[in-house]
């Protein structure tokens, strides 16, 4: 611990010995009245000279506090209700044109390619996460989301479960329809609007208090942004969808890399399929 | 002439008492003038920060032709290159500074971060912020086998990135790719006083600042007071720059080699684990000698 803030702590825990004791002493009452007297004076002149305590770590902390102010402005803060109902907003797409003349090209290229199969996987990847979250195990999503969103989505878990928040719930997707698709040389993207009802509560457990959602039944929408390689084509197995594997044809059995069991394709980086990119849900 | 010096010329007592007064005296007197002298100095800082956070950086150009041709020539170098990786890699970057800031635990984004990283203002921030949420964890603990409190910092509950795109790609003594994601991420408070201090954590102005720190210190020091809810959400646009040898090569397997260790063969049981559980071996990176270098706030819109 930095000198400054030894002096601190010093100077506080001696205030604390010498402030009046709630516990019964058994010393004899003279004795009591003179200690107390002398701890009263102490005390008096520790307030006088707390200044000399303090000032070494007020100094540190006031020039930290200014180097921290400035560099905050690099982090954009809400707070209360703002935040809680501001976290998970949609937003828009990088500009891409409308959903039937990119989709066109998407199948111009690749003619097994079928929205509809997006929306339909759509729903059962709203499944899979429902079970990943409630049961705190990103194992279920393992087969539908990108490497890079499963480690996300897997960190959040483990930062979730070292908290000791839950969640629980029960939800099932309604409806879907594809909202939007990009094609680029590099990239083609379809975001899936999912429509779902149900509940879903946040706690902490040890407090017990709830920290967003509740036990009522409630409707929403997720957004679920799929995809794959500008040059990868629609598996003939079916690819992940049909719980195949996109590089082999082979059932999926995948290992925690998110590599074929049979192949060793890495199947979940997008480059042979459809693989789940991001997933949001609106202000819940 | 004064007191002191009357009771110096007096006797040696009272000379050091005299002194000693002088010297309570001065400290109080440099207190009030210090915080004085601070809350106006904050004034400046927030508003000049604001200012040229609003300004933003310098536009740099992003051309896709250019862009094309960067990888075309790592493609050439390097086969097995992919810019899936650095993408997983900006993503991670994001949530595990995020874990910083909401836990205080620095370990995972320091394995993959270079030094450099720490002295760009984002680094700094969250460096100072995680040390922060370490003390106050510290004190939490320390509180609560005093019995005073049962407090708890910060609960991360949900956190998400947009997804990464190519910003530049540059190609020298060291390859460097620069990738843009924005991230959003939300956290509890559960204490007394937690809409007063989600309040001062987030407040765009020093007065807003002072007076919900104020109120959050009243409401902690009210023992009949409950335990409150409250959220704190950040939010950032950046752009991270990768910096790697010139001529290193993408190993096809590093993408599998953080999953089990490679000594004992032991599964990481947790994403943000740094070694292995049985033996303690450190754990790879799965984007080889990739290191992000640099954190560069951009425009949303941009």
């Amino acid at each position: 611990m930095p000198f400054n803030e030894r002096l601190l702590y010093g100077s506080q825990t001696l205030m604390r010995w010498l402030a009046p004791s709630r516990s019964t002493d058994k010393k004899h009452g003279l004795v009591r009245g003179v200690a107390g007297l002398i701890k009263f004076v102490l005390m008096l002149v520790l307030l006088l000279f707390l200044p000399l305590f303090w000032l070494p770590f007020l100094v540190v902390r006031i020039v930290t506090m200014a180097r921290t102010i400035k560099d905050a402005s690099t982090i954009e803060m809400k707070s209360g209700e703002e935040a809680r109902w501001g976290f998970g907003a949609f937003v828009a797409l990088p500009p891409g044109q409308t959903v039937g003349s990119d989709a066109s090209a998407i199948t111009r290229r690749d003619p097994g390619f079928d929205p509809v199969a997006l929306q339909n996987w759509a729903l059962v990847a709203t499944g899979l996460i429902e079970r990943s979250i409630t049961s705190g195990d990103a194992t279920p999503v393992r087969p539908l989301m990108a490497c890079g969103l499963l480690r996300t989505h897997q960190a959040l878990l483990d930062l979730q479960a070292q908290a000791e928040v839950s969640c629980e719930g029960s939800w099932e997707a309604t409806g879907a329809e594809v909202t939007h698709v990009v094609r680029t040389p590099h990239v083609e993207l379809v975001q899936v609007r999912v429509r779902c009802v149900g509940w879903c509560w946040q706690r902490h457990t040890p407090t017990g208090l709830t920290v967003r959602g509740s036990q009522d039944a409630t409707a929403w929408t997720e957004d679920l942004l799929f995809g794959r390689s500008g040059e990868a084509v629609t598996p003939p197995g079916g690819g992940l969808p049909a719980r195949r594997c996109p590089s082999c044809g082979a059932p999926l059995n995948l290992d925690p890399g998110g590599v074929c069991h049979y192949c060793r394709g890495v199947v979940t980086a997008g480059r042979y399929d459809w693989v789940l990119v991001s997933w949001l849900r609106e202000p819940w | 002439m004064t007191a002191t010096a009357i009771a110096a010329t007096s006797n040696p007592l009272g000379l050091a008492l005299g002194i000693a007064i002088a010297i309570a005296i001065l400290g109080w007197i440099l207190i009030l003038v210090l915080l004085i002298t601070t809350y106006l100095v904050m004034v400046a800082v927030r508003g000049r920060a604001q200012k040229s956070r609003e300004a933003g950086p310098p536009p740099r150009a992003a051309d896709a032709s250019e862009i094309l041709a960067g990888l075309g020539e790592i493609r050439r170098r390097d086969p097995d290159f992919d810019e899936q990786l650095l993408f997983d890699a900006a993503q991670t970057a994001t949530l595990l500074a995020f874990t910083a800031i909401s836990t205080g635990d620095t370990a995972p984004i320091m394995r993959m971060v270079a030094d450099s990283y720490w002295s760009t203002p984002f680094g700094r921030y969250v460096s100072t912020v995680a040390r922060d949420r370490r003390r106050a964890v510290l004190d939490a603990k320390n509180s609560a086998i005093r019995r005073r409190s049962r407090n708890v910092p910060r609960l991360p509950l949900d956190y998400h990135a947009d997804l990464p795109r190519l910003a530049r790609v540059a190609l020298g003594d060291v390859e460097e790719i620069d990738i843009r994601v924005s991230f959003s991420g939300l956290v509890a408070m559960i204490a007394r006083g937690a809409t007063a201090m989600a309040s001062g954590a987030a407040a765009r102005g020093t007065g807003q600042a002072v007076l919900s720190l104020t109120r959050a210190v009243g409401d902690r020091l009210n023992d009949s007071g409950l335990d409150e809810v409250s959220w704190v959400a950040s939010s950032g646009s950046y752009e991270l720059s990768f910096i790697r040898p010139a001529g290193a090569h993408t190993d096809p397997l590093a993408v599998l080699s953080d999953r089990v260790c490679a000594r004992c063969g032991a599964a990481f049981d947790s994403e943000l684990a740094v070694a292995c559980a049985s033996c303690r071996t450190a754990r790879p990176l799965p984007w080889g000698q990739w290191r992000l270098v640099q954190v560069q706030v951009v425009d949303p819109g941009s």
